[in-house]
């Protein structure tokens, strides 16, 4: 190098180490950015989260009195029909004897759930002996009231829905130490409910759970099968071209519309059940089957042909050699590409909506035949609900789906790992 | 005449001028030993001692100049490898190089025996008949040469089949001598002497003809030694 | 002006092929090819070959990149199958019997033709199961024992069982680069071929390794028949007993390797053996 070159080397070496530097710079920037918005993102519904995992209860002294139960005998079947909405609501009157008028007591018994007198019939079924004794039962409160605890340290304010009176009662209790905060299992233990302190996301969960098998089976197979015919067996000609190119269509097709595929070809044409995990699995599959397919394909395309030329030069069919030494060679990115896949699927409402998985369900499913809902559907309807406290519930769920991703993806990540080796 | 093309085809440039300068070393030789003959016979018969000493002193060149090719040789063989003709050029450069060193053997032989016969003196009358044969030889050897400087197959072997006529007039010379020895056994120590300068000269006429088949070896890639001239025209016709 | 080779100042594309030098048949032939065309869609990559592989011998095929020996290799045993738009013409017999007749399974005649390629590919497995592939997928074995035999077998003919006889678990991708390709050719063994294609088989291998695998058919022509395709001439040279020529998808000429070395009789394959402007 003469002189010349290296001056003008050096000229141009300070501009292009700022260059760099600038590139650098705005890289990470970004990468900041994006991680800021993620946190901020995930810390907001963690905060919105929290009071929905808390639930507050209230200790009733219940007088299970058999004339107030309206039974004659002890039998479990009398005893699990008897009037129990009246021992509540005595008991409540006994422990606020100045409570008086129509109006003030309604406005007392809200305080407290609408299965709070279920409470008190397990307590009894539980134990029978009680019957004509005395009892100290943890009953649940209702949300309102819930939301008002949660919401307020100071008691002299009325909170939304809470009148000044009921306020007064509810810190009368609370400082003869009767109300206590609980973990709130009945959120993750049961299905949805009108009342927001009963509602729960197994229910969604299951049904999320059920949709994804029903995907899985159905989509992962016939995309890497489709993947390992268009790449290995079919012959390259204006047939296979037109399905490569639909194909590729298809993963660009709004998710509505394979709803409205679902709806008029599953449910009306082969008349399964609607609102059922196994017509959303069959509509995510369509959904899904275009992301596998391409994400296979090209995982199948990158199996070095050396490969598949030592296979067949020792005499293995085409058969032997695309499922003993391409499909394995291939699995770790079939697998990212079922995960990517089946992660949209998950996070699916629009074709569900269509085919009636929004229909509220209380009951958790136990098969793919029994009307459910899923997650995001049930996020989006508690969204949509005007109580309070579904506001909290809302960030919950969303939580739960997100963990639910998170545990789906580090299944895979280990698959991956399991099947992926050195070429 | 564009003989020298097929060393300057190769796609390696140096390779070339290896060649090359192998190929010119063997013409410089060549054309020295040529020299070193022809002043050999010159000393031989016209008795000149001082040309004698200097052809027994050259020789020395002459040796000198077959190491240095012998090296170029092994150099060129172990970095480059050849094949095909250019193998055939590195093998007959090789061998002619031999021969030409025993030439120039030969001719030593004429000038320490033309300082041997001086020293008896001078008495170019029985000569005569060596000038003949040893012009003759020079003429072959000169032949041969160009032969080799040009590859011409053609004259190569015009030249293998003349060597009959110098082995002829070398039966020739012997009878003679013996002859002259058998009338006067005072002549036998100078007749010795010259009946081996006729040998002399007799064996560059077949070194001559040696390097005439390397010639044919080299261009046809056929090894003709040892057969006769009819088989010879027979294998190059193949 | 007596001879070409010497005298004559032309470029390949001025010189005209016609017909193959020398001699193409063998007396012994394994296998014999006969005016073999080959066409990748409309561009014609063998013209009209013919040649004979002799039995138990190497036959080298060189010539420049591009002009066919590859292509004529993989002929061989029908791997330009798996090329669509890839057309073969001409006979091709395999002792005697056509290997691209209807009737015959590229899969048969892949067990009886088998193919080392330039780049060493050991399966991702373990070097017994690199070797145990092929006898596997052709049921060669009949219980485990025989299976190690076989796989032992091979790998001792290919030279490598000493080398690896303590790690026949460990993954066959993780030996030098030398070591792989005999693993290749210990794995090609282990079917029992008669006829094994080499294409390029050292072109990425050091010297030593190089050597080792050129001693390697030196070995394995006794008991099969080999043709090798290689870049290198002095491998040609070193390795083969015939050797043909290849340029433009024409065999040019064809004779016992000696001959090919040191007296061709084609200009090209003069100009190409001495490194020669063609």
């Amino acid at each position: 190098m003469n002189r010349t070159t290296t001056e003008k080397v050096v000229k141009s070496l300070k501009q292009r180490h700022r260059k760099e530097k600038l590139f650098k710079a705005a890289g990470f920037a970004s990468v900041c950015f994006g991680f800021l918005l993620v946190l901020t993102l995930i810390s907001d519904i963690v905060i919105k989260a929290t009071p929905a995992f808390h639930q507050h209860w209230l200790k009733l002294e219940i007088d299970y009195q058999q004339e107030w139960l309206g039974v004659d005998s002890l039998d479990y079947e009398k005893l699990e029909s008897a009037d129990y909405r009246k021992v509540l609501r005595r008991s409540i009157l006994a422990m606020m004897p100045e409570v008086s008028g129509r109006q003030d007591k309604r406005s007392l018994y809200k305080l407290v759930s609408n299965n709070a007198e279920f409470t008190v019939r397990d307590a009894l079924l539980k134990s029978p002996e009680f019957i004509g004794k005395k009892k100290n039962v943890w009953v649940m409160l209702d949300d309102d009231v819930d939301s008002y605890l949660k919401e307020n340290t100071e008691f002299s304010q009325t909170g939304i829905r809470i009148s000044e009176k009921q306020a007064g009662w509810i810190e009368q209790w609370y400082n003869n130490g009767l109300i206590d905060k609980q973990w709130n299992t009945e959120f993750l233990t049961s299905g949805d409910s009108r009342e927001p302190e009963l509602a729960g996301v197994r229910g969604a969960l299951t049904g999320t759970m059920w949709t994804m098998l029903v995907t899985l089976i159905l989509s992962f197979p016939l995309g890497v099968a489709a993947a390992l015919y268009l790449e290995e067996f079919a012959p390259s000609n204006r047939f296979t071209d037109f399905i490569e190119v639909n194909i590729n269509n298809l993963a660009a097709v709004p998710s509505i519309v394979f709803g409205l595929l679902g709806l008029a070809v599953i449910i009306n044409l082969f008349g399964m059940p609607r609102s059922t995990p196994l017509v959303g699995g069959v509509v995510l599959t369509l959904m899904t089957l275009p992301t596998i397919i391409i994400a296979s394909r090209a995982s199948i395309k990158a199996v070095p042909p050396s490969i598949r030329e030592a296979a067949l030069g020792l005499g293995a069919s085409k058969m032997q050699v695309a499922f003993g030494h391409v499909l394995p060679l291939a699995m770790p990115g079939i697998i990212t590409g079922t995960i990517i896949g089946m992660a949209q699927a998950l996070g699916e409402t629009a074709p569900l909506l269509m085919i009636g998985m929004v229909a509220f369900i209380v009951d958790v499913p136990m098969g793919v035949t029994d009307a459910s809902t899923v997650m995001p559907v049930q996020i989006y309807l508690w969204a949509d609900s005007p109580e309070r406290a579904f506001l909290a519930k809302t960030s919950a769920a969303i939580l739960v789906l997100l963990t639910f991703l998170m545990m789906m993806n580090t299944l895979a990540a280990t698959l991956r790992r399991k099947f992926e080796k050195r070429f | 005449m564009d003989n020298d093309l097929h060393l300057t085809q190769h796609i390696s440039k140096r390779f070339n001028e290896e060649l090359e300068d192998a190929r010119n070393q063997v013409m410089q030789m060549g054309g020295l030993v040529e020299q070193q003959v022809r002043n050999g016979l010159k000393a031989l018969l016209e008795a000149d001692t001082e040309l004698a000493n200097k052809v027994v002193d050259l020789d020395e060149q002459v040796n000198q100049l077959e190491i240095d090719i012998d090296e170029n040789c092994t150099q060129i063989l172990a970095r480059r490898q050849p094949a095909a003709s250019d193998l055939r050029l590195m093998i007959s450069i090789i061998k002619t190089i031999t021969d030409l060193e025993r030439i120039g053997d030969e001719a030593v032989k004429l000038g320490r025996n033309a300082l041997k016969l001086s020293d008896d003196g001078k008495n170019s009358r029985q000569y005569v008949e060596l000038r003949h044969l040893g012009e003759h030889v020079i003429t072959i050897l000169n032949q041969a040469l160009t032969a080799y400087a040009r590859m011409d197959v053609e004259d190569a072997l015009k030249i293998i089949q003349s060597d009959r006529l110098i082995d002829e007039e070398f039966d020739n010379i012997s009878r003679l001598l013996i002859t002259k020895m058998m009338e006067d056994p005072r002549e036998i120590k100078k007749a010795l002497r010259i009946s081996w300068c006729a040998r002399a000269l007799e064996r560059v006429g077949d070194h001559a003809k040696n390097i005439c088949e390397y010639i044919v070896y080299l261009v046809k890639g056929k090894d003709v030694r040892h057969t006769s001239i009819e088989e010879m025209r027979r294998q190059i016709q193949d | 002006m007596s001879d070409l080779s010497f005298t004559e100042n032309l470029t390949s594309s001025d010189i005209t092929i016609e017909g193959t030098v020398g001699k193409v048949v063998a007396e012994d032939a394994k296998m014999s090819m006969r005016n073999v065309n080959v066409f990748y869609a409309d561009k014609q990559a063998i013209k009209n070959v013919s040649l004979d592989l002799a039995r138990n011998q190497v036959t080298a095929l060189i010539g420049p990149s591009g002009c066919g020996k590859s292509t004529f290799l993989r002929c061989l045993n029908r791997m330009n199958d798996t090329i669509p738009i890839c057309r073969v013409e001409g006979e091709l017999l395999l002792e005697e019997q056509d290997i691209y007749a209807k009737n015959l399974d590229p899969v048969l005649l892949r067990a009886r033709v088998g193919m080392v390629f330039q780049k060493p590919n050991p399966f991702p497995k373990s070097i017994y199961d690199n070797v145990a592939y092929g006898p596997k997928i052709h049921g060669l074995a009949t219980n485990k024992a025989e299976l190690d035999e076989i796989v032992i077998s091979s790998l001792q003919k290919a030279g490598l069982f000493n080398e690896v006889k303590d790690r026949l678990d460990s993954p066959g991708t993780g030996l030098s680069g030398g070591q792989q390709q005999r693993l290749c050719i210990a794995r090609t063994i282990a079917v029992s071929p008669e006829v094994i294609l080499m294409d390029e088989p050292a072109s990425a291998l050091d010297p030593i390794a190089t050597a080792v695998i050129e001693e390697l058919i030196d070995e394995l022509k006794e008991k099969y028949t080999i043709a090798i395709v290689t870049h290198s001439m002095q491998q040609a040279a070193r390795v083969s007993q015939t050797t043909a020529y290849f340029h433009m998808g024409q065999l040019v000429e064809m004779g016992k390797t000696e001959q090919i070395f040191t007296n061709p009789v084609h200009t090209l394959t003069e100009n190409y053996i001495t490194g020669r402007f063609g």
